[in-house]
């Protein structure tokens, strides 16, 4: 079942996960759900690759992290973008799209 | 980057706080999936094993996280040194034995190393050592390093490559102070401080100024200056007496100058043009004679090459002017064919490099032998410990520790013993370094190296220890990390299965060991041989029971006939002297050094060809002092010295020259004397060197009043030279008050001297080869003690079903043989091939030499069998209910 989905492009997983959280604040299998489902199921994150870029990203100053209870009163680790983190979304969607055209022209020449 | 910052803070600092933040985090994460899936309607057991199978272990992501954060390597290196500093508390035998061998093996390298750059790498503390270039030339004995003053003088002048050409005087002067060492000094050219850039310490150094004939000035060294004057300023300007002569000081040099005679730096420095001052003759004007060193300064720009397309026509022109003043043909010739060869001087003139460079090259492969089985031991201690915590290893690996992570931290322990045994060996190596020289230089004439540890040295020890780290470690890290979660988490120590591999590593070191500890030991013994053999051999002379003394009465006023007189009063007086065999006076004493050779040719043949043969020049009683005996003829006599002139020759000179015919009776040409006949025939003996060919040598007399300079006395005795050397000194020095007379040398010191090469490598040989073997025994002891431990259950079932106690010891005993036979096989062999090495020290043995490679295969074994003893008796004790209840 994941033979069809494609594996994460080096270097679009922080992309994916600042994406995930630009509409808001959710805990690491959240991210994980919501990366799924903004990629219509083409990508799958890994806990094993998702939870060390978490924190590689909270390390950068990109992300906050706090407790919070979650939806059914457990407590649950919230992950959401700081501004530095809004910024580097711009960025990295701005160098994305930069680099999707470039390439499919390339395939279309 | 600022976030990044707080990050390492939090993390190095705070650590025990985000640690939990993180495994809470797994863990709710956790329990969220397992929620949801709960929810999507599976139940609860099943929810938790899908889970599982999409996160992996809590633990191990949480450590993927970890692996992760900033900081997290150098975090992951203090926790690994810590662990490794408590588990080398736990088990201090083990870190104590480890650290110990690697000490010895890093302070034993860094020691000869210390010798290694001293002699060849370091470079001389003067201003650009790179553009100095040394001057010698090649004759047809070899290299030589010595000029006249007029060839000096011509190849300053005549030459257009170099910004200037220095001189120094390869024969020392004395100062007259009666110390031990007898402070001694050097004749300099002028330009020689401003060519090297040298400034004064306090005073001046010498200058254009101190060119003119008659000056009368010295320069101190800044040694000698604290030394003899306790560093006082009023020193300059006071006087200096140096072989009579009052010389002005004129100032002292910086501390941090360097003699370019590496080894041998001179106390102070005299000008070229106070020389004559020193000397009744002076030498600046002979063209003949050759005892001046030369170094050139390149200028900028110029090579080494066509340095010397420009000296060579300038050298030709001057030896071809100095070689009309030679009658005979054939040294005519021979001195024609002198070249000059140039070489870089940046670390001084290399008498001493040239000497000894081989040896010490020898003795660094020689250590790092030692070295490696230092390490080899280390590997072997690992390696069991490695089998001893594959529990702990499964255990990590179980809890989610990468593999690359256990090889980590296995490293940084063997580095953490590595760089502790790098230290210890360093502080080891500042011990050795100056017992290493003493070694050198024991001998009347000593040596004075840098031994300083500098920036290379540091440098090189810190390599050694991290490279010792790197081999001691892998292996075992590999090995180590290995294990299987499943087979090892319940794996004891003793289980046989779970360490067979790292048996067989450990048995294949130990018998790499034993090949490399036997190539030692057969290096030494073929060394210690050689200088037994070149010790006692017959060199012609009775090399136990002679006594030298060297006296100048020529500098107390006692020459010409008076010279005469005064020698023969020492003779006589010496004669009577209870013990003493015989005493006689000569120009050159066997194995000194010096010699003298002269052509010779037999007179009343026709078509009588000149050749060159050695010469010296004795008196009445030397050669019977010497115990050389007389073949044929008669010995001088006192009589001699008056009558026509008569000579004593060696059996190799009759042999050569009159083949059949007898020598007594015939009359030769001596250099420029002739009508010299020849009264008797001595054994050959020695000369210049041990190894020599018997060289035709003749023996003319010496005291003939004219030339009675340098002279010295050679005492026969009948017992230990050494108690009479008091008694022969009081004696002489009763003749004269004012002649110096110096503690007498025995001819067997002298001989010594000459075998300094072959003591130090043999006596550092020896130490290297004793050291081998004991790490190699106590390497043998350890793993054979293990194998025991290991095997206890398995020998406690064999005891129990029969199996004698005899059996089991000598089944412990033949496994040490075993190893000890497999590294004997490839280690002997490997000694043949490269005793090559050695070949040059080696004396009337072949490195094939049976009785030594029986005797050092045997010392071998029997050093496996006793370190395997302990072992074995042990084994042969088991209790076989205790062992098959244990195992």
């Amino acid at each position: 079942m994941t033979d069809r989905r494609a594996t994460l492009l080096q270097g679009t997983l922080d992309l994916l996960i600042l994406k995930a959280l630009s509409t808001g604040e959710l805990h690491g299998l959240g991210v994980s759900r919501r990366v799924e489902q903004l990629t219509g199921g083409t990508f799958v994150v890994q806990p094993g690759s998702l939870f060390p870029a978490l924190h590689r990203l909270e390390e950068a100053g990109w992300l906050e992290a706090d407790w919070q209870p979650s939806e059914n009163n457990r407590r649950a680790k919230y992950y959401q973008l700081t501004r530095a983190g809004k910024k580097q979304l711009g960025e990295e969607t701005a160098q994305w799209n930069r680099i999707a055209l470039a390439i499919a022209r390339a395939l279309e020449a | 980057m600022r976030s990044r910052l707080r990050s390492l803070w939090r993390n190095l600092i705070h650590r025990g706080r985000t640690d939990r933040d993180l495994d809470e985090e797994v863990a709710s994460v956790f329990d969220l999936a397992v929620e949801e899936k709960i929810r999507a309607g599976l139940d609860p057991a099943n929810a938790r094993r899908q889970t599982l199978l999409e996160l992996g272990r809590p633990a191990s992501l949480a450590t993927r996280v970890r692996e992760q954060r900033a900081g997290a390597s150098l975090d992951a290196f203090w926790r690994d040194l810590a662990f490794g500093f408590r588990l080398m508390g736990r088990a201090p035998l083990f870190a104590a034995t480890a650290i110990a061998s690697l000490a010895l093996g890093i302070g034993a390298t860094s020691t000869i190393f210390t010798l290694v750059n001293a002699l060849l790498l370091r470079d001389l503390r003067v201003a650009h050592p790179e553009q100095l270039i040394e001057i010698a030339r090649v004759t047809p004995y070899g290299r030589g390093g010595s000029f006249s003053y007029p060839i000096y003088r011509s190849i300053r002048d005549g030459n257009q490559v170099f910004s200037g050409t220095l001189a120094i005087s390869r024969s020392l002067v004395q100062a007259n102070i009666d110390t031990t060492p007898v402070p001694i000094g050097r004749i300099v050219s002028e330009n020689f401080f401003e060519l090297l850039e040298v400034p004064p310490h306090i005073g001046r150094v010498l200058g254009a100024e101190d060119g003119r004939p008659g000056t009368a000035v010295v320069v101190l060294s800044h040694a000698f200056w604290q030394r003899q004057f306790g560093g006082a300023p009023t020193a300059v300007g006071s006087s200096l007496l140096v072989e009579p002569v009052p010389l002005t000081i004129v100032g002292v040099l910086p501390p941090s100058f360097d003699d370019p005679v590496v080894g041998r730096p001179a106390d102070f420095y005299i000008p070229m043009a106070s020389e004559p001052l020193l000397r009744r003759q002076s030498w600046l004007e002979r063209p003949d004679f050759n005892w001046l060193a030369m170094i050139g300064r390149l200028k900028p720009e110029v090579s080494i090459a066509a340095a010397q397309a420009n000296l060579d026509p300038v050298f030709a022109r001057t030896i071809g002017e100095i070689a009309q003043t030679i009658r005979d043909p054939e040294s005519r010739q021979r001195y024609l064919s002198h070249r000059l060869a140039l070489e870089s001087a940046r670390g001084g003139l290399s008498d001493l490099r040239r000497q000894f460079s081989r040896p010490v090259v020898l003795l660094m492969a020689a250590v790092t032998l030692v070295l490696l089985i230092a390490c080899t031991n280390v590997v072997n201690l690992l390696l069991a410990r490695g089998v001893a915590r594959r529990r702990e290893m499964a255990l990590r690996l179980a809890i989610g520790a990468s593999r690359g992570r256990l090889i980590r931290q296995m490293l940084t322990e063997s580095a953490l013993l590595g760089l502790t045994g790098g230290m210890a060996g360093f502080f080891l190596s500042r011990i050795g370094a100056p017992m290493l020289v003493a070694l050198v230089s024991d001998g009347p004439s000593p040596v004075d190296l840098n031994i300083e540890p500098d920036v290379r040295i540091l440098a090189f020890t810190i390599v050694v220890a991290v490279g010792s780290s790197l081999i001691v470690g892998l292996l075992p890290a590999l090995r180590t990390a290995r294990v299987e979660i499943a087979s090892d988490m319940d794996a004891s120590p003793r289980t046989l299965s779970a360490s067979r591999g790292s048996t067989r590593w450990s048995q294949a070191l130990i018998a790499v060991q034993v090949a490399l500890s036997l190539l030692l030991l057969i290096g030494a013994a073929l060394i210690l041989t050689s200088l037994r053999n070149i010790r006692s051999f017959d060199a012609g002379f009775n090399r136990d029971q002679v006594l030298l003394q060297s006296i100048s009465p020529e500098k107390a006023g006692f020459t010409g006939d008076r010279g005469t007189r005064y020698w023969r009063e020492v003779l006589e007086r010496v004669r009577t002297v209870p013990g003493v065999r015989a005493a006689g006076l000569s120009m050159i004493t066997p194995i000194s050094g010096g010699g003298v050779d002269l052509t010779m040719t037999v007179e009343d043949r026709a078509g009588a060809t000149p050749a060159t043969v050695y010469v010296n020049r004795i008196s009445d009683g030397f050669l019977s002092a010497m115990g050389t005996p007389l073949r044929r003829g008669r010995d001088f006599t006192e009589r001699d010295g008056q009558g026509p002139p008569v000579a004593i020759v060696n059996e190799a000179l009759a042999q050569r020259f009159f083949r059949n015919e007898d020598a007594i009776g015939r009359r030769v040409t001596l250099g420029s004397q002739p009508g010299i006949e020849i009264v008797g025939v001595v054994a050959n003996a020695k000369y210049l060197n041990l190894r020599e060919q018997d060289v035709p040598t003749i023996y003319t007399w010496v005291l003939n009043g004219s030339d009675n300079v340098g002279l010295q006395l050679s005492i026969g005795t009948m017992g230990d030279p050494r108690l009479l050397a008091p008694v022969i000194r009081r004696e002489v020095q009763s003749i004269a008050a004012s002649v110096r007379v110096p503690q007498p040398r025995t001819l067997a010191g002298q001989i010594d001297q000459s075998l300094v090469t072959e003591r130090l490598v043999g006596r550092l040989l020896g130490a290297f080869a004793g050291l081998a073997l004991l790490l190699a025994a106590v390497g043998l002891y350890g793993v054979l003690g293990y194998a025991v431990a290991r095997r206890t259950g398995e020998i406690g079932l064999r005891l129990a079903l029969g199996a004698g106690r005899a059996a089991v010891l000598r089944g412990v005993l033949r496994e040490s043989a075993m190893l000890a036979a497999i590294g004997s096989a490839f280690g002997v062999p490997a000694s043949i091939l490269l005793a090559r090495a050695l070949e040059s020290l080696l004396f009337d043995v072949k490195p094939s030499n049976p009785i030594i490679l029986t005797g050092c295969v045997v010392s071998l074994f029997t050093v496996a069998l006793v370190a395997a003893a302990v072992p074995a008796w042990r084994a042969s004790r088991v209790d076989p209910l205790e062992a098959l209840r244990r195992a």
